[in-house]
Formats: C-alpha cells, structure tokens, sequence
C-alpha cells in the first residue's frame, strides 16, 4: 500500500520497533494511569505517556473532539481516516480503516477514504465535501477557498466546521508523533486487519 | 496565599503529604549495596540536580508550605559542592542529608566544616552491630568507617541521625545496632529502623516488601527525571528509570508538577511504618 511505503521514507520503519519508548502498564505513570485500567492502551497512547503531563492533559481534549457529539462518529472518522492519509501515517490509517468500519462507514468509502487522490464515488456527497475539505486543510495549511467552505456549509454548522477543523489538527499532532516513533501497529489493528 | 500553597499546607497538616520536599543530587554511589534501589555504584551515570536548582526547589518549598528539604542519592557527598550548597539551603528551611559517611575519613572530614553550627543534619546508613553483620550488603570496611565517623561527627557539632535499614536481621542484632548507636553519642529518637523496599536492585535480589502507591505514602521527590511520588519512586531496574511512581515532567516552577501532585493525595494519612527516612 503506497501510503504505508511513504511514511517508511520519512519517518520510523513500520513493522520494527519504535523508536520512541512505549510505556507499558507496568510503568505508567501516575497522573494517566486510568488509562491503562482497561488494559494495554494503544501505542499511540503509550508513547504519549512518555510526557505524562503532556498526555494528561491531551487525553480530555482528544476524547472531546474524536468522541461523538452533534456530529457522529462515522463522520469523526471521515476526518481521522483522511487526514492520516493525507499525512501518510503508516500507524493512524490502518488504525483507523478498522475504527471507520467499526464506525458504520463502508468498506468501499473506507478504501476511498485511505487512498491517494481525489475522493470519488464511493463516497456519499456530504463525506465527499468533507474529504476534500480534510485534502486541502493538510495541504495548504488551512487555505481553503470560499467555494470549498460554502460547500462545507451546505452540510454542517460553523460549530461543527470548527469542530472538525480542530480535529483535523489534532489528528495531524498525533500523527506526527505516530511518524517519528515509527509506531508498530497494535494487536487489535493486526487482528481486525 | 496562593490556592496551591494551601492546599499543599492543608495536605502537610493532615499527613496526607510528608513535610520534607526530596532532592535526588545524583545517582553515583563509592559503594554498591544489595538491596540499592537506584542501582547506584561508582559506574552509574551521575544525573545530578544542578546547585541552581536545588536553590530554586528550596525556596519554592518553603513558599509551599514545606518544612524541610531532603538530600539523597547515590552518595550526595560525592559532588564536591554538596557541603555548601548543603548549608545555604538550611538557611531556608532545616535540611536532612542521607549518607553512608564513608568518605570523611582523616582529614578529609575538614570538607563538612560548613555544616558546623548549621541546620544541617546528616542520616547515616548502619545496619547491623558488627562488621561481620552489616557488610555483606554495603560492602567491605563500611561498618568500621562509619561507627570511626559518627563520633568525629558529633564532636564537631554536625547533626547525626542512624538509619538502619531491615532486610533480616533478627531482633538480638536489631537491639544490639541500638545499643551501639547510643553508645555513638546518638539519642534513641534519631535512630530510625525501615523496610527494605522491593524496587532497583533489591527487586532484583528478591529482597524486601513490594511497594506501590499505596503502600508509599506522598512524599514529594525532585530528580533531574521529574517530579515522583516518594523518594523510593525514582528507581533503577537494569539501568533504566522506573516511571510508574512519576508524577509529573514539571519540576521548575515546582508547583507546575506540584499542582499534578495535589490532585492524587488522597484522604489517607501517612502510613509510618514505609514513611523514607
């Protein structure tokens, strides 16, 4: 898959170790701990909790903006899955082909959604929009043209534009960090895959 | 009074917090005991807190609430600025140091002439009443060394606490390293008798009792690594930091980490038994 071979060139080596510690339950810091109560968290968690201040704080905002709210989680994903091609994150998008699945998108939107180029058909309309609208954040820094945000207007509030405007970045934040450790997948992205 | 001020007053005065803010001034150690729990010898890398930052810690604690600073390590009196940089901070608040009083032999004693007359007490490790006893664990010599020091200490008006350290000694050598504490010119109240805590080394020797948070109480801890629950947090395992006992990054402002801490003290007060001394 292109996007997995593109994050290899520029960051972490999938499928080797990371390259950032992963902090295991065993050694969780006391300030998230909660997070590991329901066992082995996520990689990318683990590697966040490398900065237990900073994941501590992180980890209410990220929650805020990924978890469902007037927008549901189908869409949430559109906006994870898309950036985190958009950005080439070797860990995020097989992550999140399987969270987008869980989340109701279908198969065909999620391939749509993970591969380079423009978004097509297999996209519904208002998830179209979104991932164009998701391309050119990436791409251009936030410069979005008018034509493109009035489309973005046809299907969502400007509370929810803001909403998945913030989630974008937030994506990219975690992405970023995904790259340079070179996070190996986890066993449930194994697993479901 | 800032909020986090009293807060940390209010958990000090209901035991929720120990009174004393610990300083890690380094992890090197000229011995390398078994039960260790920070892996420390004279080849660990050093890690020491800078003098600016014990400083600044210091007098961040007193504004806190603080009652007194902690010096620990490794062997604090490896650094060679330790005596003074010892002092200047009992001018801001009553300061404790940990050592194994090893490297005050003949004239090197002269070095702590700073501490004379100062606010500056020195806990000094003993474990056992003979050297046959105490020196498989903290090695060879350490017995005669330390009961040569604690005299030449306490005739040169430096502040001299024991601390023995139980990993299985019976109750007949237990009251003979009392006896022989008194007869070193130390009262029976500045001789204080701990577990061995199972973490660094000891963990690995199988020695002492697990503990965790809840059987450490909240002893705030400044490492050049961060800000830890205890000062039997920041320990060594194969070299590497544990991190399960680290509150926070945030050490300078203190109460950046400190603001952390306060949200995980609880209601229960201080457990004496595992209280580090």
């Amino acid at each position: 898959m292109a996007v997995l071979s593109a994050a290899g060139a520029n960051g972490g080596q999938p499928g080797g170790p990371s390259r950032l510690p992963l902090v295991g339950r065993d050694q969780a810091p006391l300030t998230i701990r909660s997070l590991y109560a329901a066992g082995e968290p996520s990689n990318i968690t683990k590697a966040l909790a490398g900065s237990p201040d900073t994941l501590a704080a992180m980890a209410p905002f990220l929650s805020r903006v990924m978890n469902p709210t007037t927008l549901d989680l189908a869409t949430k994903e559109v906006v994870v899955l898309r950036v985190s091609a958009a950005n080439r994150c070797a860990y995020c998008v097989p992550t999140h082909e399987v969270a987008a699945r869980r989340a109701g998108l279908s198969p065909a939107a999620v391939a749509a959604l993970s591969s380079p180029g423009p978004p097509d058909e297999r996209l519904a309309p208002r998830e179209r929009t979104l991932a164009r609208y998701c391309d050119q954040v990436v791409a251009d820094a936030g410069a979005v043209g008018d034509a493109l945000l009035a489309e973005m207007r046809e299907h969502f509030e400007d509370h929810e534009i803001v909403e998945l405007t913030v989630l974008a970045g937030a994506i990219t934040t975690l992405n970023y960090l995904a790259s340079v450790a070179g996070l190996p997948l986890d066993p449930g992205t194994l697993d479901a895959g | 009074m800032s909020e986090l001020a009293e807060s940390v007053r209010d958990a000090i005065e209901d035991g929720r917090l120990g009174p004393r803010l610990w300083l890690y001034a380094n992890y090197h150690c000229n011995l390398a005991c078994s039960y260790c729990l920070t892996e420390s010898g004279p080849g660990a890398p050093r890690r020491e807190l800078p003098p600016e930052a014990m400083r600044r810690a210091a007098r961040e604690a007193r504004e806190l609430g603080f009652r007194g600073v902690g010096i620990t390590g490794g062997e604090p009196f490896l650094r060679a600025d330790l005596p003074a940089v010892a002092a200047e901070l009992s001018d801001v608040l009553p300061v404790l140091v940990l050592t194994n009083a090893t490297l005050f032999e003949g004239p090197r004693i002269d070095r702590l002439d700073p501490l004379r007359g100062s606010g500056v007490t020195l806990q000094i490790s003993l474990d056992a009443a003979s050297p046959v006893a105490n020196d498989p664990m903290r090695g060879p010599g350490n017995f005669e060394r330390v009961v040569r020091a604690i005299p030449r200490l306490v005739e040169r008006g430096i502040g001299v606490r024991v601390a023995t350290t139980v990993y299985g000694q019976d109750d007949a050598e237990l009251a003979a390293v009392e006896r022989l504490v008194a007869e070193l010119g130390v009262v029976p109240e500045d001789h204080v008798v701990r577990p061995t805590v199972a973490r660094g080394r000891a963990a690995g020797a199988g020695l002492g009792e697990v503990a965790g948070i809840d059987e450490l109480p909240a002893e705030a801890t400044v490492t050049v690594d961060g800000l830890f629950w205890s000062p039997f947090a920041p320990t060594v395992r194969g070299g590497r930091l544990d991190t399960d006992l680290l509150v926070s990054r945030q050490t300078a402002p203190l109460e950046d980490g400190l603001r952390s801490f306060v949200g995980l003290v609880g209601e229960a007060p201080l457990a004496e038994a595992t209280r580090f001394r």
